[in-house]
């Protein structure tokens, strides 16, 4: 009988780990900090370079392992405890209460309709609103309420409890309390993904200052149609549509000053971004200012010339060193120097879009070794490019290094194989 | 080279051997590892569109990678780290339009193409905000950059300069001018000085001091005009890459723009209020006005005592006083800014910014002991602070057209070329056309 294994992060990488897994019959615990699995792939509108719908390749994954026999779906979790050594880890989990019932809640959302607190949406990247009791997105697995103890009327100002009222099974329970779980598993994947650097480290191009400036997160919750503008590009300034973006490249990225990594995957993600804006506004004006355009894996060269010849977007080699913003129009002017013809110039655009580096984010219980550039040391960089210094604990995805979802997934697989071996398949 | 053109007996002359002979010697000759004979690649035409630039293959493979060695020398370290990525252009609040330093400046110098660079005024025309180095992805400081090409000129415009660079060679400089100007006090001083009450003249007759003032300006000022003929020169060659139109036929335009350029930057020094916070653009004018204050009161008492001029004496005196109190401010203020390593262009000196702000400190505080002395009657105090107060300034003079000091001539020159021949000027606002900074 082999014995289980422990994944923590329910991002595509986790959940492909998980089902790699659990198809072999390991069981395996799959942690989520966040209430429903999907990470940032599910916030998503299209991937590159296919132009597949993130989402529509990303739930039938989630689903499969929501009703994975093998698979234990530990979400609103997070680990806070581990001891032992390869093949006999004894972790311990704590489950924070949604103070719903997860056995009771249909995920009807009749709560949420009746919920007087609004709340910034973390998922929408604070551009719309949720409620604070709410799911993270309509397709979330589980399909369970979650209650945000910080933003709660019952929980801050002790009134309200409208959604204990309303729920047609109870299912809201106030008195829920946080759960300890003790775990042995064998051996620990850790698929935590990544966080956006501060864009405020890059002061000179106005995040946050300037309203059309956006990060490229945010764009792509604009772009999408689950997003909060049901996919209008539209300026946060005057809600009117952009004539013209410029995306530029390498914000907090290859910058020996803020972080020297290039963060991979944002040049191929913008030329999607300028892409997908021209389909969604065949008239507006799309530029790139970029230092090196990565195109680095299958498909991707082709993209970017797809890019260049069939929808007209024009590429600037140049970091623009600051954006002013017009304090009439909220237009913003880019000023930089043109390195492939040495003229300095400033253009004006209606929307700027900035490719923000990522940095990866790491549970804080486990005593990763962290190399000099941010990310977990690796066993060997070049053999065995997902195995921590720790043995039997696995880091894959963006947390062992930027990458794309294909090389994610790849490397989910690569530590379920290796993960198995010490479940005693 | 091997000499065998004269064939031993044995060997049969050849024409192929001549050939290989001749063209191995065309080749050392020429230093053809520089220069690609010109048959091979013959004439192209580079350049901004719209102009006719013909350049021929000499220049285009003139590539010494040697030439960044010399720039790493002159405190220049990391700029080859640069990957053009074109923000510290993008940043400087003086460049505009075509003006595209320091990016293209340290793209022709790891290229090595030393001509461009050397024959470019822009290196000028920055101010060593430090902008770009502040915000450079790579850390290549290309403020020191530009920095280190200003000593690289200023021993390019004049070959004595190399004297004050080389630190040896500057050091025994420094000490044989030194001892020049000690001699010269030595051999001409007055045979009794008087011992009893301070009389500045009976131990160095005032006509020697007039007189080596004027030999010291006459040679100071050929030298100068001399340094700006090579310069102007060394531009002239590289007018073909670095501007798109020489606009210099126009005569009038040339003397409206020799006065804005004496009024707004020489005077004033606007450009450089621009881009800096203010106590350094302060400090810097305190440092120019200063100087010239006590050049000019000096003239004024060379004018009572030689030429007749009618002047109360105290007009000299209390110019002076106030522009030694300015110029000692200004000489304080950066040495201590160098002291403190805290901006950008005060992080690294080298030994030629020391020697500078050292030489006028001395200068000035000098100055001071020697009023205060003769104020409170102290003979030998006196004397002996004279000769070093002399010595000092005479360093500082005979130096001025080839050390750090030239810059006050090396500017002006180019702020005023460039603003007539550029097609955008690159002093906007004030010299007129394009942005300002």
């Amino acid at each position: 009988m082999a014995k289980p294994v422990l994944v923590i992060g329910g991002g595509i990488a986790g959940i492909q780990a998980s089902l790699d897994l659990a198809d072999q019959g390991v069981k395996v615990y799959l942690v989520e900090k966040l209430p429903s699995i999907g990470g940032k792939m599910a916030r998503l509108d299209k991937t590159f370079p296919t132009l597949d719908c993130a989402s529509c390749i990303l739930t039938p994954k989630m689903v499969s392992v929501a009703r994975h026999p093998n698979i234990e779906l530990l979400t609103y979790s997070e680990v806070v405890e581990v001891k032992g050594s390869a093949g006999d880890f004894h972790v311990k989990v704590l489950k924070k209460p949604r103070y719903v019932d997860e056995d009771k809640c249909i995920g009807c959302g009749e709560c949420i309709a009746k919920c007087p607190s609004k709340v910034p949406d973390e998922f929408n990247m604070g551009m719309s609103q949720r409620k604070a009791i709410y799911f993270l997105f309509p397709q979330a697995v589980p399909l369970k309420a979650t209650i945000d103890k910080e933003h709660c009327l019952y929980f801050t100002k002790n009134i309200c409890r409208v959604c204990e009222r309303i729920c047609p099974t109870k299912a809201v329970n106030f008195e829920q309390k946080p759960e300890t779980l003790e775990l042995n598993v064998a051996s620990i994947i850790i698929a935590t993904g990544y966080e956006l650097m501060d864009p405020h480290l890059a002061a000179t191009y106005g995040y946050g200052k300037y309203s059309n400036v956006y990060l490229s997160l945010e764009f792509e919750r604009l772009v999408s149609s689950t997003g909060p503008t049901g996919g209008e590009i539209v300026r946060r300034s005057d809600n009117k549509h952009p004539k013209s973006i410029a995306f530029i490249q390498c914000v907090c990225s290859r910058d020996v000053k803020i972080n020297p990594n290039c963060s991979a995957f944002c040049c191929m993600a913008s030329v999607k971004h300028a892409i997908l804006a021209k389909e969604h506004l065949p008239e507006v004006d799309c530029t790139i200012f970029y230092m090196d355009l990565r195109a680095f894996g299958k498909g991707y060269q082709e993209f970017y010339n797809r890019a260049m010849k069939e929808f007209d977007i024009k590429f600037i080699r140049a970091k623009p060193a600051k954006i002013e913003e017009d304090p009439e129009t909220k237009d913003l002017i880019i000023t930089y120097d043109d390195t492939l013809t040495s003229i300095k110039r400033t253009m004006r655009v209606d929307m700027v879009v900035l490719a923000v580096g990522v940095k990866p984010v790491y549970p804080e219980v486990l005593p990763l070794k962290i190399g000099e550039d941010g990310y977990v040391c690796l066993k060997d960089p070049i053999m065995e490019s997902i195995a921590s210094t720790i043995d039997g604990i696995y880091v894959v995805g963006v947390a062992a290094g930027a990458k794309d979802i294909p090389d994610s997934v790849v490397q989910a697989g690569s530590a379920a194989a290796k993960a198995s071996i010490l479940a005693g398949v | 080279m091997q000499n065998n053109l004269q064939p031993s007996a044995e060997v049969c002359v050849n024409r192929s051997a001549i050939k290989t002979i001749y063209t191995h010697f065309e080749k050392s000759f020429f230093k053809s590892e520089k220069y690609k004979l010109t048959s091979e690649i013959g004439k192209t035409s580079l350049g901004v569109k719209g102009t006719k630039t013909l350049v021929d293959a000499k220049t285009i493979t003139a590539i010494d990678p040697e030439f960044p060695n010399a720039i790493i020398k002159l405190g220049a370290e990391r700029f080859h780290r640069c990957f053009n990525c074109g923000n510290c252009t993008a940043i400087c609040p003086l460049t505009q339009d075509k003006a595209s330093y320091p990016r293209k400046l340290i793209r022709y110098a790891v290229m090595g193409l030393e001509e461009r660079v050397t024959s470019s005024a822009d290196p000028w025309l920055c101010y060593y905000c430090g902008e770009c180095s502040d915000y450079c992805p790579r850390d290549a400081d290309p403020g020191s950059f530009m920095m280190a090409l200003r000593r690289l000129l200023i021993q390019k415009y004049s070959i004595v300069s190399k004297a004050f660079f080389n630190k040896i060679a500057a050091a025994i400089t420094w000490i044989v001018l030194t001892i020049i100007a000690a001699l010269g006090i030595y051999f001409f001083r007055g045979h009794s000085p008087n011992l009893e009450t301070v009389d500045l003249s009976s131990f160095l007759s005032i006509d020697f001091i007039h007189d080596a003032g004027l030999a010291v300006g006459a040679v100071v000022g050929l030298f100068a005009l001399l340094n700006l003929i090579s310069m102007y020169r060394s531009i002239a060659k590289g007018i073909s890459y670095s501007y798109s139109k020489v606009e210099s036929r126009n005569p009038a335009l040339w003397i409206k723009n020799f006065f804005k350029t004496i009024i707004y930057e020489v005077a004033a020094q606007l450009k450089y209020s621009k881009c800096l916070k203010k106590s350094r653009y302060v400090a810097h004018l305190a440092l120019f006005w200063g100087f010239l204050g006590l050049f000019v009161a000096t003239l004024i008492v060379f004018g009572i005592d030689f030429y007749g001029l009618q002047i109360s004496r105290v007009v000299p005196f209390v110019i002076g006083v106030i522009s030694g109190v300015v110029m000692l401010y200004g000489s304080i203020y950066f040495i201590i800014a160098r002291l403190k390593k805290k901006e950008t262009y005060a992080m690294y000196s080298y030994h030629t910014d020391w020697v500078f702000l050292i030489l006028l400190f001395l200068a000035g505080v000098t100055g001071f002991l020697l009023a205060i002395f003769v104020k409170v009657n102290l003979p030998m105090e006196s004397y002996i602070t004279y000769a070093v107060h002399l010595i000092v300034v005479f360093d500082l003079l005979i130096s001025a057209p080839f050390t750090k000091f030239a810059h006050a001539i090396y500017r002006p020159l180019a702020l005023w070329i460039d603003s007539t021949v550029r097609e955008s000027p690159i002093i906007g606002g004030i010299m007129g056309g394009g942005r300002g900074g």
